[in-house]
């Protein structure tokens, strides 16, 4: 069952557009949003979060957005990729608000989330860190205790440690099977530790949408020092670097001498589709619907 | 887990003052601390300055340059816009609600502007005799030129307020013009501009020529009188509203999608 089920959703800046996105978030699972750049991950993270001016459908539990502003509202919870507030405050000051917007504001959970990543309450906002302010952020909107959390680039600015940290808490918000997670990022390391779907959007078009274990299984990652007609055949979008050739295959059996074969990780797989950016529109034919 | 929450004017007014009212991208807090500052000069050298005047024509300058601020404040909420994402956007309220908190907001913010220029014309003491004379339906600028130093007739107080209207419609469509661009540099400009008006216009307001008439104001004479300017006003007050209700809607109604 889908949480999120966006349906033909355009939005058009002029010069960018995300046209026409199918999209099924299903419940349950972290969905990981990748893209380069420019591709429109935080346009259709602020289009699911109507911030935008879109047209198309986004169905949360099957039922539109509208019908119940208020709930759905304190259900769905998004960190952005900057804070939304002033930075000028305190974070007490913030917290403060948000005790008093949100009913299930968990305060004994934000002092100790507060405590665990080192977060001084009395300090203004502006003196965090940046990775600090995406840890705030963070905190804030897991004690909201909503039922679909979106991530823009959750991690990005945080060091290696609280980057576990991090996702070491969205696996805990995950432990309730009714919680749903879209995580937009770069850091595709942290897809590969939690993500269950790939999504992979492309000059504001979805080009992959596709259970990530699978994915990752159907594919070949290979490294060789040169490329022969037969390579070539069942090459995907081949790099040359100085030590060689690596393209992505579908071709599982793939084997031979000086041939260096194994399964992508996420980064792999996202590099090996984009190759030198030249990569087709659309390498999987629209992605799954 | 204790229960927490609030009313929703209370979740506006926290999320309102957390983005729009403090956030460092528009710095509008700053800006009305700024200009609350400066209001504040102004009054103490206009009270100080005016106590040493003989000239009856030089109070009004001192009167005009000291409830400048009060219409800086009203062409920098001109400027004011509505931003996505934004603690406004995103509170837990319906859009009906946050309709109505932003009107309540702005009704409030354009009220203890124009709440301030009173209490210093009332200060001057030109208010009273302005209203009285406004009542009495005295004509503008009975006696020609005397457009700040308007003790007597009701100039003071209509011109006042239909500057109010002018200056805040000049910060929005300077704002509209702008688009998206809302910039710290023109409130800096619009208010070097005001301030500049403002000076010109209450110089040339009280300058005497040679054979003692005034040199300005003959066109603003073409105002029919008290009644008819405070219609004029109370019509553009009115649209001023309308246009936060409009905007407000335009932004804050569920999308259909």
């Amino acid at each position: 069952m889908n949480a999120l089920e966006i349906k033909n959703l355009t939005v058009d800046y002029g010069k960018f557009k995300l046209d026409g996105v199918n999209l099924g978030i299903k419940k349950g699972c972290i969905t990981g949003l990748i893209g380069r750049n420019g591709s429109g991950k935080s346009t259709l993270i602020k289009a699911i979060m109507r911030q935008v001016d879109a047209t198309g459908e986004i169905l949360y539990d099957g039922k539109r957005f509208s019908n119940d502003e208020e709930g759905m509202s304190k259900r769905v919870a998004c960190v952005f990729d900057r804070p939304f507030f002033s930075t000028r405050v305190k974070a007490s000051r913030v917290a403060g608000y948000y005790k008093c917007a949100y009913e299930n504001f968990d305060e004994e959970r934000y002092k100790q989330l507060m405590a665990r990543f080192e977060l001084p309450e009395n300090q203004r906002i502006y003196r965090y860190s940046f990775g600090m302010q995406r840890k705030f952020c963070l905190v804030l909107e897991l004690c909201r205790n909503p039922e679909v959390l979106i991530l823009d680039e959750p991690t990005a600015g945080v060091d290696p440690f609280d980057r576990q940290a991090v996702i070491s808490l969205i696996q805990e918000f995950m432990m309730d099977e009714n919680h749903t997670v879209l995580f937009s990022t770069h850091i595709t390391e942290d897809l590969d530790a939690v993500a269950d779907y790939i999504v992979m959007l492309e000059k504001g078009k979805k080009t992959l949408d596709s259970e990530k274990n699978g994915l990752l299984e159907s594919y070949r990652l290979v490294h060789c020092p040169e490329m022969t007609p037969q390579l070539e055949k069942i090459a995907i979008n081949p790099i040359k670097s100085a030590f060689g050739y690596s393209f992505l295959t579908t071709d599982k059996e793939i084997s031979g001498e000086n041939l260096n074969v194994k399964t992508p990780t996420v980064e792999e797989l996202f590099l090996g589709f984009i190759g030198d950016g030249s990569a087709p529109d659309d390498v999987f034919g629209g992605g799954r619907q | 887990m204790k229960k927490q929450g609030g009313n929703f004017v209370l979740k506006y007014l926290k999320a309102w003052w957390l983005g729009n009212g403090t956030y460092n991208r528009y710095n509008l807090s700053r800006i009305l601390l700024m200009l609350l500052y400066i209001a504040a000069i102004f009054t103490i050298t206009a009270f100080v300055s005016a106590g040493n005047i003989e000239s009856d024509d030089m109070s009004g300058f001192f009167v005009a340059f000291g409830i400048a601020p009060g219409f800086l404040i009203g062409g920098a909420m001109g400027f004011y816009r509505f931003d996505k994402p934004s603690a406004v956007s995103l509170v837990p309220i319906s859009y009906k609600k946050k309709c109505l908190c932003d009107f309540i907001v702005m009704v409030l913010l354009h009220a203890l502007c124009v709440a301030y220029i009173a209490v210093l014309m009332s200060l001057f003491g030109i208010l009273l005799p302005g209203l009285i004379s406004l009542s009495e339906g005295m004509p503008f600028f009975e006696t020609t030129g005397q457009l700040f130093n308007a003790k007597y007739n009701a100039c003071g107080v209509l011109f006042y307020l239909f500057l109010y209207i002018l200056i805040f419609g000049a910060g929005a469509v300077l704002s509209y013009i702008r688009k998206n661009g809302f910039r710290v540099i023109f409130t800096v400009v619009f208010t070097v501009a005001v301030c500049l008006y403002t000076f010109l216009l209450t110089g040339l307001g009280g300058g005497k020529m040679p054979d003692g008439n005034f040199s300005v104001n003959t066109d603003l004479t073409a105002i029919a009188g008290g009644w008819a300017a405070l219609l004029v006003i109370a019509l553009a007050a009115c649209g001023m509203l309308a246009c936060y209700v409009y905007m407000s809607l335009k932004f804050h109604k569920p999308k259909n999608y």
